[in-house]
């Protein structure tokens, strides 16, 4: 029974996280205008150590 | 492979890249037609040799660049001065593309690694630490 319960909830908890990944996803790729996506990809490179 | 086969092809290499250590199509045509003109003995294994030392060149000198916006010389200057400063650097060419599925950030395919920081990375990331 409480095995039963784990499972539901696992699973349940594994269902919200990727609609929420998957929603977030969604409204970021419609809402993210040009300059902000330029803005993040700047600082993301900036900050891109390819030695480690 | 016989030594003599190695060292021609180590010339032919060297005949095939530019003052800067890069591959160049011009010089790889340039090769090939003296080598047919030449014609010289077991010139299929000198071919085959030679086309293998190109290929890892290439792999070597290609890096892949996905970005999630659109491509701009900043970018591409930054993500290049990255490269060339590693202590194994050489010169590079960058295949710059705008891939959406990153929303924004980059993917780099260098040799045999690959390295992102993308929106879509961080989400995924975001989604594993909630089911870990």
């Amino acid at each position: 029974m409480e095995q039963e319960r784990e499972r539901v909830l696992r699973e349940a908890r594994e269902e919200i996280a990727s609609l929420v990944v998957l929603t977030t996803s969604k409204v970021l790729s419609k809402d993210l205008s040009e300059e902000e996506k330029e803005r993040f990809s700047a600082k993301a490179t900036e900050e891109l150590n390819l030695v480690s | 492979m016989s030594v003599k086969i190695n060292s021609l092809v180590r010339e032919l290499m060297k005949s095939s890249a530019n003052d800067h250590g890069v591959i160049e199509s011009s010089l790889v045509e340039k090769v090939i037609s003296s080598l047919r003109e030449i014609n010289p003995p077991r010139h299929l294994e000198i071919l085959k040799a030679y086309l293998i030392e190109i290929r890892k060149s290439l792999r070597h000198q290609l890096v892949e660049v996905e970005l999630g916006c659109q491509p701009n010389e900043s970018l591409e200057s930054t993500i290049k001065d990255k490269i060339n400063s590693l202590p194994s650097s050489r010169s590079v060419e960058l295949q710059v593309s705008k891939n959406d599925n990153l929303i924004a950030g980059y993917r780099i395919r260098l040799v045999d690694d690959v390295f992102e920081d993308s929106i879509q990375s961080r989400l995924a990331k975001l989604s594993q630490s909630f089911t870990a």
